[in-house]
């Protein structure tokens, strides 16, 4: 199968999207934790956000890649 | 001279209250209107621009469109955000640069200046994904359509995955824009500061004995040039990055799949 052009850029950039999603909802929950003494319920839902909805959200990027027609150049 | 590597890496008054990084802006701006509106001139009237100099601009502006903007944005709407692509190319790539010739600094090992940077790309992208599929078509590309065979899971998927991804989304959309800034901030300034370590090892050496003092400046001059190099390539890597980035996210935004 050929591949289009910047098709590994792409691919790229997505595990970029996608590690960073699962990453930062977790950060994210440890800082509102720090920052309201929550603990550890930030760190609870931002790991739920990031590990549930990060690898839903990866399939689902990988599922529209492999839709995606072809580009041109 | 400041044995701190950061002292020589952050921003700091230059002339009056204005900072380094401030003018090197500016210089950065002039530095990247100048020929390319001379050779903007030039092509005006559809000719070719002839002369190594000017093939090697138009060479530089040809690789952008062909090879970064319109695989990723498509061949229909890629041209309508070429000026913006090439502006942000070369303004990063001669930001990099400027790092590299002594005395001088790189604004992009500013934080400030990669923040601004991301949120211009980021309002480019959302405005320009509202004004291509309206408002609704906009809100609806942050909400999954996901299909199920049968009902418990397609209420299991519309109760708790796509609530889920469209938070995902909407975070992923902020997320995108600040790593692009981290990126390039952190590349240019661990470079800046790694570069300025293994400099500042010949000066701390300079009280030791003449031979330990030679050993270390040999050593310096042959790593910081080896470094030097790498940070030439990590110059126009980065600013090709956060181009091709920059046009991979205005493609997955313009075109949402579901």
């Amino acid at each position: 199968m050929n591949k289009p052009a910047g098709s590994d850029y792409r691919a790229l950039a997505l595990i970029s999207i996608a590690v960073s999603e699962m990453v930062a909802p977790i950060l994210l929950g440890i800082w509102l934790d720090s920052l309201f003494a929550s603990g550890p319920w930030g760190l609870v839902i931002g790991s739920i956000l990031g590990v549930v909805g990060g690898v839903a959200h990866l399939i689902l990027l990988a599922r529209r890649e492999e839709r995606r027609p072809p580009a041109s150049s | 001279m400041a044995l701190d590597p950061l002292e020589h890496v952050v921003d700091h008054a230059w002339v009056g209250p204005i900072t380094k990084h401030q003018i090197l802006l500016v210089v950065a701006g002039l530095l990247v209107a100048i020929p390319f509106m001379a050779l903007a001139r030039r092509t005006r009237n559809g000719e070719l621009p002839k002369g190594p100099f000017w093939n090697f601009l138009e060479m530089i502006l040809l690789y952008i469109r062909d090879e970064v903007a319109r695989p990723n944005i498509g061949e229909h709407d890629a041209d309508r955000f070429l000026p913006f692509l090439w502006t942000l190319f070369l303004f990063i790539l001669v930001c990099n640069l400027l790092g590299m010739v002594p005395f001088l600094g790189s604004p992009t090992a500013d934080i400030s200046v990669t923040l601004v940077l991301a949120g211009m790309v980021f309002l480019v992208i959302h405005v320009a994904a509202i004004m291509e599929n309206g408002v609704g078509g906009y809100v609806k590309s942050f909400i999954p359509h996901l299909e199920a065979d049968n009902l418990p899971m397609k209420i299991f998927l519309t109760v708790f995955i796509v609530p889920l991804i469209s938070v995902i989304e909407v975070l992923g959309a902020l997320i995108r824009a600040a790593v692009l800034a981290i990126r390039l901030f952190a590349n240019i300034f661990a470079g800046h500061v790694a570069l300025g370590v293994i400099l500042l090892f010949a000066v701390a050496a300079r009280d030791g004995a003449f031979h330990e003092f030679g050993a270390v400046t040999v050593a310096t001059v042959l790593m910081g040039t080896a470094l030097s190099v790498l940070e030439l390539f990590v110059a126009f890597l980065q600013a090709f990055v956060f181009v091709l980035l920059t046009s991979i996210f205005l493609g997955m935004q313009l075109h949402p799949e579901h």
